[in-house]
């Protein structure tokens, strides 16, 4: 297994290790391709790894005793899953799954647990993202309560667009019907509202984000708070 | 029975919001039924944001295009308020 550079490495968690910490963890870091559809936990599972991506994006998804589903959260580059582990938990509580293609560095329950015994530094950076995570999913809540799917839906589009190089977007309607748990043409309706006010281009298969800042501010009391938190959180941390 | 896919447009005087992607039925009566539902969950949230449902129809269409049904979103909360 090769070990990877620390100066190569997209994953912000790891790239912010002090570099004796990393050296610590490194040889325990095993290289993975995670394309779209890859399950990697399901609820009441054990948890075999925990996941550092460099690249594309996860979704956590809650699955009702009756089978609704409906995303709690999303991960890229900027975390790691599954969080519960830093708790010492040793199953999944979610469905945990990617849903756009991704690269991650993967690390064994076992390794995890040791590192976060013996590397302080390791422990206080998934720590600390597992707090600003925690904060995603609290706006996450709130949205889902206050907004409207037009809002909660530009919303979900900036947190994916932070996630990904580029501005295209690969998702289906019926995808994002699922993740918003809202009926598939709510989607079409309000991605038409989106594309009407010049903000995204809505094609079969992908939606790209042609107006960044118009998007904001269209979502502004819906989108940034987490991401500002997050920003706080991980600053100066060592 | 085989699946066929359906396309849910939505149509008021402002236009038509086309649906590109569509959605597979066993039937055209298991179609009706999502649609009826997609429109309440629409009707709702215009209702909630006040925004104007009066002439807004869901035509339920095949791949060519032809139009199988037409729902009316004024139909739709009639028969709820019937209840």
């Amino acid at each position: 297994m090769e070990t990877p550079l620390q100066a190569t490495i997209s994953n912000k968690l790891l790239s912010l290790l002090p570099p004796d910490d990393f050296e610590q963890i490194s040889g325990k870091l095993e290289h993975v391709l995670l394309p779209r559809g890859t399950s990697i936990g399901k609820s009441g599972q054990p948890i075999d790894y925990l996941y550092f991506l460099t690249s594309g994006i996860g979704s956590i998804v809650v699955e009702t005793p009756e089978g609704h589903r409906a995303e709690a959260g999303m991960f890229g580059f900027d975390g790691y899953v599954p969080t519960s582990a830093v708790a010492d938990v040793e199953l999944h509580a979610h469905d945990v799954s990617i849903q756009v293609d991704a690269e991650a560095y993967r690390m064994s329950f076992a390794d995890f647990r040791h590192a976060m015994e013996t590397n302080r530094s390791f422990s206080r950076v998934v720590i600390r993202a597992m707090e600003a995570f925690s904060i995603q999913l609290s706006y996450t809540l709130a949205s889902n309560a206050i907004h409207d799917v037009t809002e909660r839906l530009a919303r979900w589009l900036l947190m994916c667009h932070d996630r990904v190089p580029g501005d295209e977007i690969a998702l289906t309607h019926e995808y994002l019907a699922v993740m918003l748990a809202v009926r598939r043409p709510s989607v079409t309706t309000s991605l038409h509202l989106l594309e009407g006010s010049g903000f995204i281009k809505s094609e079969r298969g992908k939606v790209i984000v042609r107006n960044r800042p118009g998007l904001q501010e269209f979502a502004r009391d819906a989108y940034g708070r987490p991401e500002e938190e997050y920003r706080r959180l991980m600053k100066d941390l060592f | 029975m085989s699946m066929k896919r359906y396309y849910f447009h939505i149509r008021d005087e402002g236009g038509t919001v086309l649906d590109e992607e569509g959605e597979e039925h066993r039937s055209l009566e298991e179609a009706r039924q999502s649609a009826v539902d997609a429109i309440k969950e629409l009707a709702a949230a215009r209702i909630r944001t006040g925004e104007v449902i009066g002439n807004t129809f869901l035509d339920v269409c095949d791949e060519t295009d032809a139009v199988l049904k037409s729902i009316s979103f004024r139909q739709v909360i009639e028969e709820q308020l019937k209840r």
